[in-house]
């Protein structure tokens, strides 16, 4: 398992002891977000770190120039490790609903803004829509699973419809 | 505070809802203080959008502000009710009017300036006040003298067909009233209920005083005249305003007048010596001499006079003898030479003309024996039967004489004086008649004596009696105690005239015995109010009385008619003859008067009983003095014929159905009021206005309402001056319609861009 922002905070090797399972779990608890996300330079790195091929699963927002990520997933791709990323989104961050004077406070060091979002709606709505073509068409293009999940929905449901559709495809 | 802002704004106070299109703006800054927090991961995306969108959502947002902004300064501008005004280039505009002029036809119209009548003036000045008005406006037309009527009562919007109308309009012989007219006026503005905004009221006329004030004081109104005007002036925002052109009658205000005509005596006899006196007025300011004057009957001239001076302000009468060779109604007129008001120098005069006025002598004592009969002295006075051998002049009066038992088969109507001389008892039927009688013009004589019941004439005659009979008085003896008639009071028109005969004093009638005279117990009635004393004691107390009801009227006289309680018929002096002829020609009423009126009053005729019928069926048709039938009314339960007001000056003819088609004159003269060309100035009638609401003025006012001096203007008399002043109050043409309709689209366009624009996305 590997926890990254804009570099890797942690790296714990893979291992089938149970004891590895209790530190992922750990680690996982006691994780703070802290800085603005690297995303693509990591994944270069870790490509290179990772030397067995495995599965590569990446939990993330993905908040990150999509043309790096990919290129970082392809990075993946070419040391043969089998690849699926979840990209997990709050549902706001999904349909953009606020409908009066707000002030966005970001994290990972962006600059606050106050606007009115009912006139950004449209074109946050496009940037966030253009994102996600872009990572569907890119990940279709390198067989890299691709699955968007909205944080309103339980994640067995999610987990088990993905999977579910994993297996099918496998037996094609 | 801004008086001006009247002219362009009819609820100026509502501009200040304009205010309100700094909501949208308020709003716009409350809400960028007020705001929540979020923590955002995805800033990135929202700063793309926003830096995508940020030049195009400023726009936006204004447009938005700016629509939203003029929304509410035009909603707020609809409510002011904002006009455009004549005069403002290609905005000019002029809300629609609802005008009414008043044209004063009165005969003063008539002065000839300039080598024309002001009437035509008017008429050309009322012409182009219909001609500049725009379609949709209305006009209505009243012709205002002594009554006001509606020139146009349908057309108001027509105004081709009301020019045509004021073209044709014809001047009145009728006085003016020029606050009945703006009254009248007003009752067309509350009538008609015009959607126009603007009420005008333009009065055309001449700059003469009698339209305006009579003796010195502003002409009054009635009470329902006073409620229009309350009405039409009530809500300030309104109210018509009321312009006044007086047009000029230039500096010669010279006029004759010819004033009145009567005859001496009411009853007229004809081949008798009949004196007709003529009344003639000079208004002016300089004496006239050597005026003629010109005696006119039956159309034909038949007497000149010529007035030697006839100096301002000192009437003259000239007195014309002439003789009647007929019976019948005769036109009689007395004409002077035009001037320059020509309207007035003729006067006119309708009259009957009787071989004998017969009397009903009723006779409660007849006796065999000469002279013994109750009223055999009366008839004697009446016609003396040795008059003609005597030489003496012919007396017109002719007596028949019959007893109380024939009372009740008397056809009353054939008779214009009938006398109850001692009459005990009069059928309830015959008392009836005796009222309607009395009623329709008659004249009726009570004497009283020993037959008399006080209590029985009381009770029946009640509706007849000037005075109620009260207790005897005195004995009745010759030789014992006696009273005396007063020579002081004599006020009476008859026993006036009777002063006037030297040698015959009153003193020397003496009564023995006779009723007191009692008022009547009402408290008040016309008929109450009506008598007079005729003849009094010495003490004052009332020995005869009269009292008019109705047309006709009723004398008592509370003692006898013959020597038994007086001795009035034996007096020394001979007093009996004139004092009783005086007292019957006084008493009986000449149809004829009632058929002499002022212009604007109607004509009325009683008919026989039994030619009323007939008069239903064949109409009775009046001969205008120009020569246009007017037909009468003719009503059978009074027995009368009348016509409406009329309005023209002069001698009208009405032949009677029957077989003997009798002709009958009525005679209409003008009121010598306005030949007084005399003027008022502008000053002089706005100080018969308030100069506030509620507030007083010096002397007196025209109108009780609040009409002040500012909502009615005096202007020149051209039709430029005029115009001005219109435009100067005018109220321009009005738009909130306009504004109401782009506040509606802009709502429309503001909810479409605001969707469009992203606002209400949710």
């Amino acid at each position: 398992m590997v926890l990254f922002d804009n570099g890797i905070k942690k790296f714990i090797p893979a291992s089938a002891s149970p004891a590895h399972l209790r530190l992922i779990l750990h680690e996982l608890a006691n994780v703070v977000p802290d800085q603005r996300t690297d995303v693509g330079t990591i994944f270069h790195d870790l490509a290179e770190r990772i030397k067995r091929k495995g599965l590569i699963v990446i939990i993330s927002d993905l908040f990150d120039d999509p043309e790096k990520l990919l290129f970082g997933l392809q990075h993946f791709r070419h040391k043969r490790h089998e690849v699926i990323v979840f990209q997990i989104l709050d549902d706001f961050e999904m349909r953009f609903p606020f409908d009066s004077m707000t002030l966005f406070e970001g994290y990972e060091g962006w600059q606050e803004l106050l606007c009115d979002p009912r006139a950004l709606r449209k074109g946050y709505m496009e940037e966030y829509e253009q994102f996600t073509e872009k990572m569907k068409r890119g990940c279709r293009n390198n067989k890299i699973d691709f699955v968007p999940i909205n944080t309103k929905n339980p994640l067995d449901v999610v987990l088990s419809a993905y999977l579910a559709t994993r297996l099918n495809s496998k037996f094609k | 505070m801004f008086p001006w802002l009247t002219s362009f704004f009819a609820n100026p106070a509502l501009l200040g809802g304009a205010a309100a299109g700094s909501i949208p703006v308020i709003i716009h800054l409350l809400n960028k203080q007020r705001f929540k927090k979020v923590l955002w991961a995805a800033m990135h995306w929202l700063w793309a959008a926003q830096k995508k969108a940020s030049r195009r959502q400023r726009i936006e947002q204004l447009i938005l502000l700016l629509i939203r902004i003029l929304i509410l300064v035009l909603l707020a501008l609809a409510l002011a009710r904002p006009a455009l005004q004549e005069g403002m280039g290609l905005l000019a505009g002029r809300t629609s009017v609802y005008r009414v002029l008043v044209l004063d036809n009165s005969y003063s119209m008539g002065h000839v300036v300039g080598g024309q009548p002001l009437f035509e003036k008017a008429k050309d000045l009322a012409v182009q006040l219909v001609d500049k008005l725009n379609p949709g406006d209305e006009v209505d037309v009243l012709l205002c003298n002594n009554s006001t009527e509606e020139l146009t009562p349908t057309n108001s919007l027509k105004h081709e067909e009301v020019k045509r109308d004021v073209k044709a309009a014809a001047i009145s012989d009728g006085s003016t009233n020029l606050p009945r007219g703006i009254a009248y006026a007003c009752r067309m503005i509350n009538d008609r209920k015009s959607k126009n905004l603007r009420k005008e009221i333009i009065v055309i006329t001449d700059r003469t005083r009698s339209g305006w004030e009579i003796g010195g004081q502003p002409k009054k109104l009635d009470s329902s005249e006073e409620e229009q005007i309350a009405k039409a002036f009530e809500d300030p925002k309104s109210k018509p305003k009321i312009w006044v052109a007086r047009l000029s009658g230039g500096d010669n205000k010279e006029n004759l007048v010819a004033a009145s005509l009567e005859v001496e005596e009411k009853v007229v006899t004809a081949r008798a010596d009949t004196q007709l006196a003529a009344t003639f007025k000079n208004v002016g300011t300089q004496s006239a001499s050597k005026v003629p004057v010109t005696l006119m009957v039956d159309g034909e001239k038949v007497a000149r006079e010529e007035i030697p001076l006839l100096e301002p302000l000192k009437p003259q009468s000239v007195v014309f003898h002439f003789t009647f060779p007929e019976a019948g109604s005769h036109a009689v007129s007395v004409q002077m030479e035009p001037d320059l008001l020509p309207n007035d120098n003729t006067a006119f005069l309708a009259v009957d003309v009787e071989d004998q006025v017969k009397v009903l002598c009723v006779d409660g004592q007849q006796r065999v024996t000469p002279m013994q009969s109750e009223l055999d002295h009366f008839r004697q006075a009446l016609s003396p039967t040795m008059a003609k051998e005597a030489g003496a002049a012919r007396l017109p009066l002719f007596p028949e004489v019959i007893s109380d038992g024939a009372l009740p088969d008397a056809n009353l109507d054939n008779y214009r004086l009938v006398v109850l001389g001692n009459v005990a008892l009069i059928p309830p039927d015959k008392i009836e008649a005796l009222k309607q009688y009395v009623a329709r013009g008659g004249a009726l004589w009570i004497w009283l004596g020993d037959r008399i019941d006080p209590a029985i004439y009381n009770k029946d005659l009640a509706a007849l009696l000037p005075m109620l009979i009260g207790e005897p008085v005195g004995q009745g003896d010759p030789e014992g105690a006696f009273e005396k008639l007063s020579d002081k009071e004599m006020d009476h028109p008859a026993i006036a005239k009777f002063r006037n005969i030297k040698g015959l004093p009153m003193h020397e009638l003496h009564v023995f015995r006779r009723f007191k005279l009692l008022p009547r117990p009402e408290k008040q009635s016309k008929e109450k109010d009506s008598v007079r004393t005729v003849l009094a004691l010495e003490d004052g107390e009332p020995i005869a009385c009269d009292m008019r009801l109705g047309e006709g009227r009723v004398m008592l006289v509370g003692t006898t008619a013959d020597k038994d309680w007086n001795n009035w018929p034996g007096a020394v002096g001979g007093q009996y003859l004139p004092l009783v002829n005086l007292l019957a020609l006084d008493l009986i009423n000449p149809s004829y008067l009632i058929r002499n009126r002022v212009v604007g009053e109607a004509f009325e005729y009683h008919l026989p009983r039994e030619s009323v019928s007939e008069a239903r069926r064949e109409g009775i048709k009046l001969v205008t003095p120009s020569g246009e039938p007017v037909a009468m009314d003719v009503n059978n339960e009074t027995f009368s014929a009348v016509t409406k007001p009329v309005s023209k000056a002069g001698i009208y003819t009405a032949e009677l159905p029957g077989e003997k088609k009798t002709v009958v004159h009525f005679a209409a003269n003008r009121n010598a009021e306005e030949s007084d060309l005399d003027t008022i100035d502008d000053h002089e009638i706005k100080a018969y206005l308030p100069a506030n609401a509620g507030s007083a003025t010096e002397r007196g006012r025209f109108f009780e309402s609040n009409i002040t001096q500012e909502d009615l203007e005096l202007t020149a008399d051209d039709y430029s001056s005029i115009e001005t002043s219109l435009k100067k109050h005018s109220s321009g043409k009005e738009i909130w319609r306009w504004l109401i309709g782009a506040v509606l689209v802009l709502l429309v366009v503001e909810s479409f861009l605001a969707r469009r624009f992203g606002d209400y996305a949710r």
